[in-house]
């Protein structure tokens, strides 16, 4: 229930939410045209600014911190796939085996893999954070008024939002059934990976389907007994429209982007490169010591 | 003013299912009215709501006979969006009723779809926020509502509509008292301004203030229609169609049925009037009042779950637990009461190992809970939630209760007999093949209590056992848990069910603000009127009419109809 809006009273929150949406487009854009790993930095660039951001907009930790491991988790995944796997690979950190696949042995962990790793990993948490920061400082109100404003038929945006609030339900249902079948002593905890993928959701899912089917029909009385679709366009309760500060901060999110893009393809490269020396000289006289 | 406004001739509803839901039901409402419908589950109730509504048949099908007419349309024939202007509908569950991210919204979302204009809708939120006392809450996530105030919001939202009608569905079932007594008071409110109502409750008292008029409904019949004090204090009435009558009826109906009183006029369903009537009767020399009553103490048995000085915090630094200490003994039949947030919900997630306390320990038979995961701990300490549609997933009610067994490693035939004797325990035994989804609302709840039972826990957790049931419904888990008490097991409850205590528990503990400020018998408990309020809540009516006569010579350490009939002496 903890990651969702919250009213606040900063820049962030009162920032049009077509400039958040354009710090999304923004970031993806980069996630998609940034392909070699020296592109890592003119990322991290971005990462610092959307964390200046998320500072200003006031995001607690905590409301998120759920979101944040999950990602994570995903991260160690890709940067230890990496470290084995890639195949530009050639300054070894330590082995656990030898094994030719591919032209690469893959039972050695390598710097150049790490940090390819560590470089997908950034490719997502540009997009992520930007996401959140969407999200976080975005009221519904906000949202519904920007999907009027881009002209979205009313039917879409009201199931969108309606999604949007009943996500966050539907993950609680899921924690409490979850709860609730563990108290007939079943350790979905202590279960194997292959047991829980296949048998260990029945008991969980069956209830959290049925008890949704059953929401589904009071929230149908709900919308229905108000009026839904008396009149073709309902009255818009919120009308967006741009200040100084908008167009300040829209400024500023385009020239971030332009200053990184104009990074990645100037002085990313060579700094890439002899960054990279640098490390692979103070691994090898790690390694060479041991 | 005196048109009808509900108009209902020899109307006759089949579900699809063949169910026969109402059957010939006549009745007028008058603009202005306050109608109330009562009658055990099944009844009748929710399907009558519907029909007023139109949810019968644009959402739900079914057979209609007989004319149906509301502020002057015939629901079947016109779409939801156009009966929606006419009469609104409330139900039980505010969270399935709430859909936008603010109060504000919320309430406006009726009236933009009628596509007013802003200024008009601005006036008609306020105006809605208004009546229900909802007022600066406008920007608020519903999140942050207590239930009381949700539930007010969504009649805020169907008062938002201006529609002539308004239907509700037992509003208050799935309150705690202040979530109660916040609805009652809108209601109330709502009446003096004239809005037309037809409310559904199992809550007696507290509709007996509202209600103009009191339609009894049985298998779908009306059985009786009459003024509040005309059908709450008919006793055996409320016996045959399963209504809960007020204590104080009850008191006065054995007076006058056991020592063939004659003289007392009407059967009360207030305290004060009870007051009134006994003072009568004893200054005529009808009767005398003694005023000795003996609290026998409680035995007190081996500690089986210790509480140290526990702190919990829910993440945003949120207190719900406050340093609590409680010990727990073999044998003890305890309650736990306090409002919703009190922490007694927490308090037993932590018991049972759900979630571990940032300070402070809990110990089961001296043994730290901490060391045991949740499905070892729930062999020996059973809990038995609110909602058994958070459970039942098989397809057969015997399936149910093996599925628990399997868990703990018992298989085959001894496993089916184990089933089969609790099931029979339950009362289940004949529906063992039944899907449970089939089952009514509180045979399922017998089922998952059964499923948790199976595990053979010395300690037997009750949540709110008495939510949603009707007034015979009640009690059929509590009984239940007095046999359970009875053969060896200790029971804990947690509830806001003061009757429920009165009738059951030997041991109560009051709880607010993540503390507990109160610990002993419930005959002692619930004499102490202030600390009471403070946790939100307010003991049996018999016992707030022992309080009032204090004065006159009555103990106040009364809480059942029987311990006040004990007092009772008949001068011949």
């Amino acid at each position: 229930m903890s990651f969702k809006y919250v009213e606040k009273d900063t820049l962030m929150h009162k920032l049009h939410p077509l400039i958040k949406l354009a710090l999304l487009i923004a970031t993806l854009l980069l996630a998609l045209l940034f392909t070699y790993d020296y592109s890592i930095i003119p990322l991290l660039m971005m990462i610092c600014f959307e964390l200046v951001l998320w500072k200003i907009g006031g995001i607690e930790y905590w409301r998120v911190a759920l979101v944040i491991k999950i990602l994570l988790g995903i991260f160690l995944f890709f940067i230890i796939i990496q470290g084995f796997l890639y195949r530009g690979g050639v300054t070894p950190i330590f082995a656990i085996g030898h094994l030719e696949l591919w032209g690469k042995d893959i039972g050695v962990f390598t710097l150049e893999g790490l940090i390819y790793g560590l470089f997908i990993s950034a490719k997502i948490l540009v997009v992520v954070l930007a996401a959140i920061i969407f999200v976080m400082t975005t009221s519904i109100t906000k949202m519904s008024a920007l999907m009027y404003g881009l002209k979205l038929p009313y039917s879409f945006s009201f199931t969108l939002l309606a999604g949007l609030r009943f996500a966050p339900l539907i993950f609680k249902s899921f924690s409490d059934i979850k709860d609730a079948q563990k108290l007939r002593a079943f350790d979905i905890d202590r279960m194997n990976i292959v047991v829980r993928a296949f048998k260990a959701y029945v008991p969980i899912l069956t209830p959290l389907i049925l008890n949704l089917l059953r929401k589904g029909m009071e929230l149908q009385i709900s919308i229905e007994a108000r009026g839904y679709g008396a009149t073709k366009n309902p009255t818009q309760l919120e009308e967006l429209s741009f200040c100084l500060r908008d167009y300040l901060m829209f400024l500023l999110v385009i020239a971030v982007f332009l200053v990184v893009i104009y990074v990645n393809y100037t002085i990313a490269p060579n700094l890439y490169n002899s960054f990279l020396e640098y490390l692979r000289n103070l691994v090898i006289g790690l390694t060479g010591k041991l | 003013m005196s048109e009808n406004v509900i108009e209902l001739r020899d109307v006759t509803f089949t579900y699809p299912d063949g169910t026969v839901a109402l059957k010939n039901i006549s009745f007028f409402v008058k603009k202005g009215e306050v109608v109330s419908v009562v009658g055990e589950n099944g009844a009748g109730k929710t399907t009558l709501c519907y029909l007023l509504s139109g949810v019968i048949p644009h959402i739900y099908g079914g057979v209609i006979k007989g004319r149906v007419s509301v502020a002057g349309l015939e629901p079947s024939k016109y779409p939801m969006r156009e009966l929606s202007k006419k009469v609104s509908i409330v139900l039980q569950d505010p969270d399935s009723q709430i859909f936008s991210p603010t109060v504000f919204m919320e309430v406006a979302f009726g009236p933009s779809n009628l596509g007013l204009s802003k200024e008009e809708i601005n006036e008609t939120v306020k105006w809605a926020l208004e009546v229900t006392g909802l007022s600066g809450l406008e920007d608020r996530s519903p999140d942050e509502l207590s239930g009381g105030q949700k539930q007010r919001l969504v009649l805020a939202s169907a008062l938002a509509m201006k529609s002539e009608v308004l239907v509700l569905d037992e509003p208050t079932s799935q309150l705690d008292p202040v979530g109660v007594r916040e609805v009652t008071a809108t209601l109330r409110e709502l009446k003096r301004r004239g809005t037309t109502m037809v409310i559904t409750t199992h809550q007696t008292e507290e509709i007996s203030e509202i209600a103009d008029r009191v339609i009894v409904l049985k298998e779908g019949s009306i059985q009786a229609q009459g003024t509040p004090e005309e059908i709450f204090s008919n006793v055996n009435l409320m016996e045959y169609t399963g209504v809960k009558a007020p204590d104080v009826a009850i008191l006065m109906h054995r007076i006058e049925e056991e020592w063939k009183i004659r003289d007392i006029e009407k059967i009360p369903i207030n305290e004060y009037e009870a007051k009134d009537i006994l003072k009568r009767l004893s200054s005529d020399g009808k009767i005398k009042i003694i005023s000795e009553v003996e609290v026998k103490p409680r035995r007190k048995g081996k500690a089986i779950i210790e509480v140290r000085d526990v702190y919990y915090e829910y993440p945003g630094k949120v207190k719900a637990l406050d340093g609590v200490d409680l010990t727990v003994y073999e044998g003890d039949f305890l309650g736990i009461i306090g409002m919703n947030g009190s922490g007694k919900s927490t308090l037993v997630k932590a018991i049972i190992g759900l979630i571990r306390p940032q300070r402070g320990k809990i110990l089961f038979k001296g043994e730290d809970v901490s060391k045991f995961t949740v499905g070892e701990l729930a062999r020996r300490i059973g809990l038995i939630l609110q909602n058994p549609d958070y459970q039942l997933f098989t397809i057969s009610a015997l399936e149910e209760v093996l599925f628990g067994l399997r868990n703990i490693g018992i298989k085959g035939e001894e496993a089916r007999k184990r089933a089969l004797e609790i099931l029979d325990l339950v009362g289940l035994k004949e529906k063992a093949d039944f899907f449970p989804f089939k089952l009514s609302f509180g045979e399922r709840r017998l089922l998952a209590a059964a499923a948790t039972l199976a595990l053979d826990p010395e300690v037997v957790i009750l949540d709110e056992p008495t939510t949603a049931q009707d007034y015979r419904g009640r009690y059929l888990l509590a009984d239940l848990a007095k046999d359970l008490h009875r053969k060896g097991k200790t029971i804990i409850m947690i509830t806001h069910d003061m009757d429920l205590i009165a009738k059951y528990a030997n041991r109560v503990a009051v709880m607010t603000g993540g503390k507990i400020i109160l610990d002993d018998d419930p005959h002692v408990v619930f004499t102490e009127i202030d600390k009471l309020r403070q946790a939100g809540v307010m003991p049996p009516q018999i016992t707030r009419l022992a309080i009032s006569m204090r004065e006159d010579g009555v103990p106040s350490k009364i809480i059942s109809v029987e311990e006040f009939l004990n007092l009772i002496e008949v001068v011949k």
